[in-house]
């Protein structure tokens, strides 16, 4: 009997059952969909982890002063020969010294209020180089950003984020006015491109303003140690580097600050990547635990196959006796039964697949989750339903092939 | 298979000895006892006796369905008592044209492809199987039936697709298991007239009946009693 006659004198016999068959391929149905969901799921929330931490600049790694202990507490570095400077940072920058680090942005950062005639905004005022926006993955909409320039000159000039631009200049445009920094007047020399509020893990990115580094420090700030900065952001060269990034960085600082106890440093590196792993593995977990529960519905429904094949072995017992009268061999009959669990397995699965494609539609705007399956899952998907109910039909196939002729022409 | 190649063998169907014991447990049930008899070809014989008398079980040995404790079983030529269930399928599938009491069609195919069955485990191509199984029916008056499924024929229509796929692979031997049984005495008649026409046109039929007036239409008449054979011709 060829491969071809096979399946289709299966499909007839399914076709002969058909609320049966239907009943016998939901368990795989189920599974085959649940499955595909899970892992759709589970991509989904990888992807927008991912969009998140790209939103951050790919790649960073922040050093902050002061460090964390294993035991409770922080110890923070004080005084100027532990605080972070432009000096450290500009080492950090050094090729020679750091090569898996891209680049550096030093940043002082305070709370400022400001004003533009009779509007006032409070917001977050960063000092920084030109670099910030390479390394924040950020783009200017209108005008320009800092330049190396207004860092030698300490030029008065700012960049404001989107919202802090709405709202001190509502619709017209800021591009050449004046604002007060504090108690400095301004030029907005141009305005970042908003990357939206819901994207930060800890502030409204778009409410803020960046002046020159050396205007921040020289101007603004009222401390004596006007070198001092308040974190350095690093850039590894690329993701595989961050890890090497991090230890130049962490034996540079070290040994500009004279430490030589790991446990003793100053500073804390830590990777904008590490405040989502958290996030991560609870959603890993979470994936994990689904994908065990639609695995054991898959086994469930490799259960029922192999259940309604056993009936069906013992309800066709006189067409297998026939067959085997007329010449059918064992194997013709093995082949007979695990073709037919194979075709039920196959339709289960590809019904599976559809709905959960059709899960990939609709779930998102039900769960506000993005649902994303590989189209390699999906074959996967129908390849599993295949393996499942091959394996459950090879029992009641072997049970069927070892009928004696002459018991399965006599049951009645 | 030493057997096979023996010069001209002198019959068709040959039982040498056979002895047939059941075990049930520690009981042992002597079906056949040394039954020795030969079909020539185109030979029609019926094999009578009551129940119990193990003319069934002389019916599963004829036709491969079983093997005999001893005894030796040569069916054109090929000994066949001691194969295994895989040449035995392929002696049942080439030699033997089955013909039961209950029909037995499968009820989900049409009398064509119930016809085509034996063929399709001999391996012959889907055009010549349909070919072969049309002529068939249209042999046993069924040509306006091909497409019928067995619920909506007659039981003697459904006999005579049965006499079909027996015939469909041209074996050595017809075997009919009361192939009356189940039928009116009309369509009872329409059957032994077409087993009649099969043994004028050359064919061997073996019938196993209770039936004396099945019995009757035969050339030789073997009885079976507690398992042992008496001829009377």
């Amino acid at each position: 009997m060829t491969w071809g006659q096979l399946v289709s004198s299966a499909f007839e016999a399914i076709r002969w059952n058909r609320l049966r068959s239907l009943l016998t391929i939901l368990g795989i149905v189920i599974g085959i969909a649940a499955v595909m969901l899970t892992v759709g799921l589970g991509e989904g929330a990888q992807a927008k982890v991912s969009a998140k931490i790209a939103s951050l600049g790919s790649n960073l790694l922040t050093v902050t002063p002061g460090s964390t202990t294993s035991a409770p507490g922080v110890r923070r570095g004080l005084g100027s020969a532990s605080t972070l400077t432009m000096a450290n940072a500009a080492a950090l920058a050094s090729h020679t010294v750091a090569p898996a680090i891209a680049a550096v942005a030093p940043i002082t950062t305070q709370h400022a209020t400001l004003t533009n005639g009779a509007l006032n905004w409070p917001t977050t005022v960063e000092g920084t180089t030109p670099s910030w926006l390479t390394i924040r993955s950020r783009a200017i909409e209108a005008g320009r950003f800092i330049d190396s320039q207004d860092i030698k000159s300490s030029a008065n000039v700012v960049v404001l984020g989107a919202l802090s631009a709405q709202e001190l200049f509502s619709t017209s445009n800021p591009i050449g006015k004046v604002v007060d920094v504090g108690p400095l007047p301004m030029t907005v020399i141009g305005v970042l491109a908003p990357i939206g509020s819901g994207t930060s893990a800890t502030s409204n990115q778009d409410d803020i303003a960046i002046v020159p580094i050396t205007t921040a420090q020289g101007s603004l700030v009222g401390t004596t140690a006007t070198d001092s900065i308040q974190s350095i952001l690093l850039q590894a060269t690329s993701s595989s580097t961050l890890s090497a990034a991090y230890q130049e960085a962490n034996h540079e600082l070290m040994m500009l600050h004279g430490i030589t106890n790991p446990a003793n440093a100053d500073f804390t590196i830590t990777a904008e990547q590490s405040l989502f792993s958290a996030a991560t593995s609870i959603s890993a977990t979470l994936t994990a635990l689904l994908a065990g529960i639609a695995t054991v519905s898959l086994i469930v429904g490799g259960i029922g196959v192999m259940n309604i094949m056993l009936v069906s072995v013992t309800e066709r017992t006189r067409e297998i006796g026939l067959r085997k009268a007329l010449g059918a061999k064992p194997s013709d009959i093995r082949r007979q039964f695990l073709v037919e669990a194979a075709v039920l397995g196959v339709t289960g699965g590809l019904i599976g697949a559809a709905l959960g494609l059709l899960g990939q539609l609709v779930l998102p705007g039900l769960i506000a989750n993005p649902v994303s399956i590989p189209p390699l899952v999906t074959v996967a998907a129908v390849a599993v339903a295949l393996l499942i109910s091959l394996v459950f039909g090879v029992y009641p196939a072997a049970r069927a092939a070892q009928l004696s002729p002459i018991d399965a022409l006599r049951s009645e | 298979m030493a057997q096979s190649e023996q010069t001209h063998p002198p019959g068709l169907l040959v039982l040498k000895d056979i002895d047939k014991t059941y075990r049930l447990g520690n009981l042992s049930v002597e079906a056949l006892r040394r039954v020795s008899f030969t079909v020539f070809a185109n030979d029609y014989v019926a094999i009578t006796g009551p129940s119990g008398s193990g003319k069934s079980t002389l019916m599963h040995l004829i036709g491969c369905l079983d093997t005999p404790s001893s005894g030796e079983l040569i069916i054109a030529g090929q000994r066949v008592s001691d194969l295994d269930p895989n040449q035995l399928a392929e002696i049942r599938n080439r030699r033997i044209g089955f013909v039961f009491q209950q029909f037995n069609l499968l009820r989900t195919m049409t009398a064509v492809r119930n016809v085509e069955l034996p063929l399709i485990y001999a391996g012959v191509p889907k055009q010549e199987r349909r070919e072969r199984a049309i002529t068939l029916l249209e042999r046993v008056g069924l040509g306006n039936h091909l497409q019928h499924r067995p619920m909506e024929l007659s039981g003697g229509q459904q006999q005579r697709v049965a006499i079909a796929r027996a015939l469909v692979g041209d074996p050595s031997i017809i075997l009919a298991d009361e192939p009356t049984g189940n039928l009116d005495s009309h369509s009872a008649a329409e059957i032994l007239s077409i087993f009649e026409e099969l043994n004028q046109s050359g064919r061997t039929l073996v019938v196993i009946t209770h039936d004396a007036n099945v019995a009757a239409k035969a050339q030789r008449i073997l009885t079976i009693r507690d398992g042992q054979l008496q001829e009377a011709s």
